[in-house]
This record gives C-alpha cells, sequence and structure tokens, in this order.
C-alpha cells in the first residue's frame, strides 16, 4: 500500500493563469490510476511537472522516498518515470526498428561509445527485436515511422515509452484519436502492462477509465475535484456537475 | 582636474550617443529575430543604406538634412520588405540554417553593391549635419558638439515612437506579444504573413534611420554595416531576444562600455562588449531581460 | 567511398590539373574541416557559424608552438587539435544549453571574440601582420628514413593520409551509438531526453569534437601557408565552411562536404578570374563578393539538400 510516487502542494503558474493549484497526491505502487478532467484541467502540465519538462513554482515531488523535484528530465527517467506523450512524439523520419533501438540503447547504459560499430551491439539488437515483437509490429519495423498508420504510432508511442524499464508510467491520452477497435487493443496492453508497472494515465475514453483504472483522479481547474475508485467517482456530484459543461458523461 | 572632467566627461558622452544608436539598431534586430526566428544579417547593411542614402540626398540633390531623415529609411524600409518577401520568408519556420545563409549571402552581396555604384564606391565619405546644430556648445566644464546631443535627441525620440507603437497600438500589442512567444501571434489569428512582412519593414526602418542620424558622425564607408552587426548581436544575446528594454539597456551598455575602456586599455574596446555579454550570461542564462523561450534546450 | 581516396591520392597525376598541389592540399585541408564540421551541423542539427575560430585557434597553436616551444611538425599538428577542442570546450558548455537561432547567435558572439582576441593580441600572435616564416621541417624515424615536407608533392601525400584518417574517424563517430543518439538529439531533443540521454552532454560533445577537427584543418592549414593570419578566424570563413557543407550535400550525406569543399576551393579561383574578365569586357568592376552573395542566395533558395542532395532526389534534409 506504500505510495510510489506523492507531490507536496505542487503549483505552476503561466502568466496570471493557474495551471496546477497547489495539487497533492499520492499514487499507490503497483496500482493503475486514471487522471480525468475536463479539457484544460491541468493534466498535460501535471505530467510535465512530475517528469521535468517544466519546473514547478512550488511544492515538492517524491519518488520512492526521494525529492526528484528538481533533477532534470534525463535524471528523473533514470530514476524509473516515463512517459508517453498526448501528441505523438517520435523519430519520425527513422524507422520503428531505430525509434526502438535509441530508447533499448540508453537503457542498456550505451551512448557514449564513440568509435564502436553500433551495429555490433548484439545485446540492443535483441532487446529491440523482442520489444518490436511484443507490441506487435514485426514486418514493419523498417518503416519510416511517418510511413506508419496512427494506430501503430500510437502503439509505438507508449513502446517507446516503456524502453527505459520504467517502475512507474505516465500515459497522457494512450488512446486518443483511435477508432473503438485500436482503443481496445490499448487499452488491453494497459492492463497487461499494469501488472508489472504502476501505471497513471491522463484519459477521456469513459469506458476505458472505468473498465480497467485501480484508482480516479478527477482534476478540475488545476486542482483535485475528487478521488477514489470508479464506483464512488461515477456517483460523484460534484464530478457530474464539472463535466455537465464538457462532452462526457457518466454512464 | 577640471581637464580630466571635461575628458571624461566627453568619453562618457560618447558612449550614450553610440550606445542610444545601437540601442536604435538592435531593437530593430531583436523585432525581427523574435518575432521570425530570423538571424538577420542583413541588418548591419541597411543600416548602411540609411547613412548612404541621406549623403545622396545632401551630396547630390543638394537636400536639407530633414528630408534625408525622413525619406532614406522609408526608403530602407521599402527595400527590407523586398527582401523578405522575395527570399526571406521562406526560410521561416524551418532550421535556422538556412535563414542565416540567406541572409548572410545577402548581406555580403548588398555590401558589394554599394562598393559597385558608381556614386558611392569605396572610398568614406562624410555628411554634414544640418546649420542648426552644427559646431559645438559650452556645457560647464566641457565643450560638446551639438549635434550628438541633437542626435541623442533624436534616438531617444524615436525610441519613444518605438515604444508607443508597441505598448498603445493594438498591431503593436500582437507584434510584442509575438517577439516573445511567434505561436501566440498565429493564436490570435492575424494574417501572419503580413505581419511579419511589417515587423521586418519596421525593423528595416529602425536601421536605417540610425544609419541617417549616426551618418554625421560616423564615417559613410561601405564596411559600416558590418561593424555595427556584431554590437547588435551581443546587444540582442546579453539584452534578451524580443526584450524591447533588454535593447536599449544593452545598447547603453555596449556604447558605454566600449568607450569607457578606451579611457583605460584601448586595446580591449572590440572585446569588452563581449566579456560583458559572457559574464551576463553566466548569472542571467537569457540575458538581463530575456524570457523563457523555445530557443533554450 | 574509397574511390574519393583514390581520386584524391592520384590527382597529382592528373593532366593540367595535377601541378596545382597547394589548391589540392588546401581543398583535403577544408574537406577534413567539413566533414568533422558535419558531426555537428548535419548528424546532431546545430548550426554554429562560428567554427572559423576554432579552425583559426589551431592554426595560430600551430604556429606558435613551432615559433616559440618546439620547431617540429607533428607536436604543433598535435597541439592545434588539443587548442581547437580546448576552446571548443570551453564554449561548448555555454552554447550547449541552446538550441535553434539562439545556439547560433552564440557561437557568432563567441566566434568573434576569438577573432578579436587574435587581431589585437599583437604579442602572441603578431595582430594583424600574423605569423610567418613557419616551416615545414622534415619528418621521419631518424636512422631509418626522413620526408621532407618542404616539397609540395610530399606534404600533399602527408596531408592525404591524415585526410583519410580523420575522415574515417568521423564515420566511426557517426556510426556509434554516440552517433546514433546525436541524430536523435537532431530529430526530437525532448523525446531524446525522455529516453534518458544527457542530452547537453551529447551536445557538448559534438561541439567539440567537432572543434578538434577544426583545430587539425588549421593546423595543416599553417604548415601550408607557412604563416597564420587573423583573418581565417572572422565570421566569413564560418559562413564559407557552413556553405560548403549545405552546398555538397552535407545535410543528406557523409561525403557532401567533401564535394563540398571541393568545389567551393576550386571554383574559388576560377571564378575570381572570370569576374575579372567580365569587368574588363564591361568597364565595369564587377565586386567578386557580390557574385559569392549571390551565391549564398541561390543555393540556399534552390539547392538546400545540396548537390549530393539533388541527384539522390531528396527533397527534406535527412541524415543516415
Amino acid at each position: 500500500m506504500a505510495a510510489i510516487l506523492a507531490t507536496e502542494g505542487l503549483t505552476k503558474n503561466f502568466g496570471g493563469l493557474r495551471a496546477v493549484d497547489s495539487v497533492s497526491l499520492q499514487f499507490e505502487e503497483g496500482k493503475l490510476t486514471s487522471v480525468i478532467g475536463p479539457n484544460g484541467a491541468g493534466k498535460t502540465t501535471f505530467f510535465n511537472l512530475l517528469t521535468g519538462l517544466i519546473k514547478p513554482d512550488s511544492g515538492k515531488i517524491i519518488f520512492k522516498g526521494e525529492d526528484i523535484t528538481k533533477l532534470p528530465i534525463h535524471g528523473i527517467v533514470r530514476k524509473g518515470i516515463s512517459r508517453s506523450f498526448q501528441i505523438i512524439n517520435l523519430f519520425n523520419e527513422m524507422t520503428a526498428f531505430e525509434n526502438v533501438w535509441l530508447g533499448v540503447q540508453a537503457q542498456q547504459g550505451h551512448g557514449t561509445e564513440f568509435f564502436a560499430d553500433s551495429d555490433r551491439f548484439k545485446s540492443i539488437r535483441d532487446e529491440t527485436f523482442r520489444v518490436i515483437q511484443e507490441t506487435g509490429l514485426t514486418g514493419k519495423e523498417e518503416t519510416p515511422v511517418k510511413l506508419l498508420s496512427y494506430g501503430d504510432r500510437r502503439i509505438l508511442e507508449i513502446t517507446l515509452s516503456l524502453t527505459p524499464k520504467p517502475t512507474l508510467l505516465l500515459l497522457d491520452e494512450p488512446t486518443s484519436g483511435l477508432m473503438s477497435e485500436d482503443r481496445k487493443r490499448i487499452s488491453e496492453f494497459m492492463k497487461k502492462i499494469s501488472s508489472r508497472l504502476t501505471l497513471v494515465a491522463v484519459e477521456h475514453d469513459m469506458d476505458v477509465v472505468m473498465s480497467i483504472s485501480d484508482h480516479i483522479v478527477v482534476l478540475s481547474q488545476g486542482s483535485v475535484l475528487a478521488q477514489g475508485p470508479p464506483n464512488e467517482i461515477r456517483g460523484n456530484q460534484k464530478v457530474q456537475e464539472a463535466y455537465l459543461g464538457g462532452q462526457y458523461c457518466l454512464a | 582636474m577640471e581637464e580630466f572632467l571635461g575628458e571624461f566627461s566627453s568619453f562618457v558622452m560618447i558612449g550614450l550617443v553610440n550606445g542610444l544608436i545601437y540601442a536604435v539598431v538592435a531593437l530593430g534586430f531583436t523585432l525581427i529575430l523574435g518575432v521570425m526566428q530570423v538571424i538577420n544579417f542583413t541588418h548591419g547593411v541597411l543600416f548602411a543604406f540609411g547613412a548612404y542614402f541621406a549623403f545622396t540626398a545632401q551630396r547630390y540633390f543638394n537636400l536639407p538634412f530633414w528630408v534625408g531623415l525622413v525619406f532614406a529609411p522609408i526608403l530602407v524600409g521599402v527595400l527590407g520588405i523586398i527582401l523578405e518577401r522575395a527570399a526571406i520568408r521562406k526560410t521561416y519556420g524551418g532550421n535556422p540554417l538556412f535563414g542565416l545563409l540567406l541572409t548572410f549571402g545577402m548581406a555580403t552581396a548588398l555590401e558589394a553593391v554599394i562598393r559597385m555604384v558608381p556614386i558611392w564606391g569605396k572610398v568614406g565619405y562624410s555628411v554634414k549635419a544640418p546649420e542648426f546644430v552644427a559646431g559645438s556648445i559650452e556645457l560647464g566644464f566641457m565643450t560638446y558638439s551639438k549635434y550628438r546631443l541633437f542626435l541623442a535627441a533624436l534616438a531617444i525620440l524615436i525610441i519613444f515612437v518605438t515604444w508607443l507603437f508597441l505598448e498603445k497600438t493594438p498591431y503593436g500589442g500582437i507584434i510584442k506579444a509575438g517577439a516573445y512567444d511567434s505561436e501566440m501571434i498565429m493564436a490570435l489569428g492575424k494574417n501572419l504573413p503580413r505581419l511579419r512582412m511589417y515587423v521586418f519593414g519596421l525593423g528595416a526602418i529602425l536601421a536605417g534611420v540610425a544609419g541617417v542620424i549616426a551618418a554625421p558622425i560616423y564615417s559613410v564607408k561601405p564596411a559600416m554595416g558590418t561593424d555595427i552587426l556584431m554590437p547588435a548581436f551581443i546587444i540582442v544575446v546579453l539584452g534578451g531576444i524580443g526584450s524591447f528594454w533588454g535593447s536599449v539597456i544593452g545598447g547603453l551598455i555596449v556604447g558605454m562600455s566600449k568607450s569607457m575602456i578606451v579611457m583605460v586599455f584601448p586595446r580591449a574596446e572590440d572585446i569588452i562588449p563581449y566579456v560583458i555579454m559572457a559574464f551576463i550570461l553566466i548569472f542571467r542564462q537569457r540575458g538581463l531581460m530575456g524570457e523563457k523561450s523555445v530557443l533554450e534546450a | 567511398m574509397v574511390w574519393i581516396f583514390v581520386l584524391f591520392f592520384f590527382f597529382p597525376k592528373f593532366p593540367f590539373i595535377g601541378k596545382y598541389l597547394s589548391l589540392g592540399t588546401e581543398v583535403m585541408i577544408w574537406s577534413l574541416f567539413a566533414v568533422g564540421f558535419n558531426i555537428l551541423l548535419g548528424y546532431t542539427g546545430l548550426t554554429s557559424f562560428g567554427h572559423g575560430a576554432y579552425f583559426g585557434i589551431g592554426a595560430y597553436t600551430a604556429g606558435i608552438i613551432f615559433l616559440r616551444v618546439y620547431p617540429g611538425f607533428w607536436v604543433p599538428l598535435l597541439l592545434s587539435i588539443v587548442g581547437g577542442a580546448l576552446f571548443a570546450g570551453l564554449v561548448g558548455l555555454i552554447v550547449a544549453k541552446k538550441r535553434g537561432i539562439y545556439f547560433s547567435l552564440l557561437t557568432i558572439a563567441f566566434g568573434q571574440v576569438f577573432y578579436f582576441i587574435a587581431f589585437r593580441w599583437e604579442e602572441l600572435t603578431g595582430g594583424e601582420t600574423g605569423l610567418s616564416k613557419i616551416d615545414r621541417i622534415p619528418i621521419g624515424i631518424p636512422g631509418l628514413f626522413q620526408v621532407k615536407l618542404s616539397s609540395p608533392t610530399n606534404y600533399y601525400y602527408v596531408c592525404w593520409a591524415i585526410f583519410l584518417i580523420a575522415t574515417i574517424i568521423a564515420w566511426k563517430i557517426v556510426h556509434s551509438p554516440f552517433g546514433k543518439v546525436i541524430q536523435g538529439i537532431r530529430e526530437n531533443e525532448v523525446r531524446t531526453r525522455y529516453l534518458g540521454y544527457n542530452v547537453y552532454f551529447y551536445k557538448w560533445a559534438s561541439f567539440t569534437l567537432s572543434g578538434a577537427f577544426s583545430g587539425l584543418a588549421g593546423g595543416l592549414y599553417t604548415f601550408l601557408i607557412n604563416s597564420a593570419f587573423a583573418t581565417v578566424l572572422d565570421w566569413t570563413q564560418s559562413g564559407n565552411v557552413v556553405m560548403m557543407n549545405l552546398l555538397g550535400g552535407g545535410l543528406v550525406n557523409f561525403f557532401g562536404p567533401i564535394l563540398g569543399a571541393t568545389i567551393f576551393i576550386s571554383s574559388r579561383d576560377l571564378l575570381s578570374a572570370y569576374i575579372s574578365r567580365a569587368s574588363y569586357a564591361l568597364h565595369f568592376e564587377i565586386d567578386w563578393l557580390f557574385i559569392y552573395g549571390l551565391i549564398f542566395v541561390f543555393v540556399i533558395l534552390f539547392i538546400p539538400t545540396g548537390i549530393l542532395g539533388l541527384i539522390s532526389g531528396k527533397k527534406r534534409a535527412v541524415l543516415r
């Protein structure tokens, strides 16, 4: 029941806008937590803060008991937190294989070898093929990413964020823009990987959220509106109101 | 003692006047840099054209100074817009490499054009100050050139008018916002290509007018553009990219530091602005008044 | 591609052009400079417009060491590599934190600092007149053999060998794990960070390595012309190497810089000869820089992916 990740009073302002307002949350190890909320609630900003892309104005981020607030992105990743992006963020001109390769290479501790022939690194090669296979992209790995289908690129986006072998994975709208078939594919994938790491996902698709989450956090206007198991959130009055203005129905 | 004070204050005045000229040039440069993310190498040669047009008006058409002052910047602005529309705009948004090389090539070619124009050529010329500010004036312990005072006043006026435009007009407000964050302009839904063209034109006008007012105290020669370009780069870095006050204060810092160092260690005149720039960068990474932008790691 | 080096090897034997040994040597020196520079420009995607400074530092280091410390060949040359790398390393510490035009702006500024130092620190660099009488002494293993470098042919071949070795090193660098990371940085810097790479370090390393190549080229150049001048440090030279890389297609091909340097250096003399003749014929002096600037504009607007890019039909600058 330990909190693998905790934030204390995390705050971020952009000019006059308070994007994240003194958020204190705890994320339990091994669970799948969904972060939901209307657009503009601060969810992506929250992820950006957690992973070091932007620095908070005040507050702390504690990961496995360690204060990681001031760490750079790569430092946080090395500690075991990884994330996927809402807008697909891959190496578009490279092939799927090369994308995964870069991630695997980093995880295995390489990158500073100036003179070694990178093709000789069997362990990277093997692991890259294994990852490609596990995520069902075999046969497409030599294709430049920009030519892959949207669904494949979404899968690759998550795959790439798994290459650092994180203990905590943040997924920012992993099913965004997908058709229902691909959505199921992704949510099954999420369920599969949630057994071996802690997942925190920002999601809009309520079916996905309700079916796979152990815990739900509702953000609205930068602060925590409510949190709890799916049944509780489903019946929560405040949450329904927050969404009434938007296009989501918590049926 | 009086002599020293006199000399000292004349160095201070020179530094201030140069600083103000630099500030006007840097202002134009920083707007273009901030809004379009282009390092405009032609800025220097546009400054030179301002001076040359003023010179031509005075020497060949026998027109009074104020005519050059009004029309030369307009001509330079037009020239700038021509360059922008013909080629520079094609490099926006892409690899900054292209904008850099393009403006660099244009600047080289344009400076060569100055050398080739029969009535201009490679020699240096002097431009005469207008009659009513010719000569010097005595202010307490020092004698000072009336024109330099006039120049300082003009520069301050130009800076003020630019400030008014950026702060008080809606269009200026958009440009000001865009200098920090070019994406903001797109969000505001304005006609982006037209806006960029005007910004370039504005930048060019500022370079041109600086050239006109500087002409009587600088030697009007082809290399004057290159000479003013480096200080503009330094000012923009140490003042902060896209920052109005950064350019003004930066300009004064560079102008003053150059003239002050001449008093103690003349050989370092070229280098002192860089030293100051490096110093400022160590303590304030984005320059004195810079803001975090997409241009950082 | 082996045939490039074969071509260069047999160049002195070519009819008519083979006697321009000094030009040929200069082409190889600039090719070396350009290939090393491409590690930063084409592979890491960072446009430095101030690398002429590290070329110049290498040039002066070789000259100063030769004249004041040790009148040899290898020692000054090795130190020119160190000099280029050292100062690039120092500047790199600051500029590696930036990207885009801010990065370029700073590289220009720092490049100019070194230019002015070279120009004004007369005691060290000879100021405007520069350094001279930097001779090429014989090299070899005492007792075994001796090669008189004062002969242009011999110097040409020594430079050829160094050019070959340096190019191989550059090739290895860009095909190593390090090379993959810097390309990742070029393609998507944020993602590269999120994979766990310390991007600052990689940018710095890329900057410094390219500085080492620049320094080496500078040292070789000093020995070629037996002197060192401040003009090699100014931003026109920095612009030249960027243009060479672009023109040849360095943004799409490892060998692009070599092609670019070859065309650039060889046509420089040809071009100025034509311009003088045209000026004479037209009774109007055409300024060489006018044509030079126009060529820049032309290349950017019409051949942005360079000649090799044009040939292979590449629209976007994508290096492998």
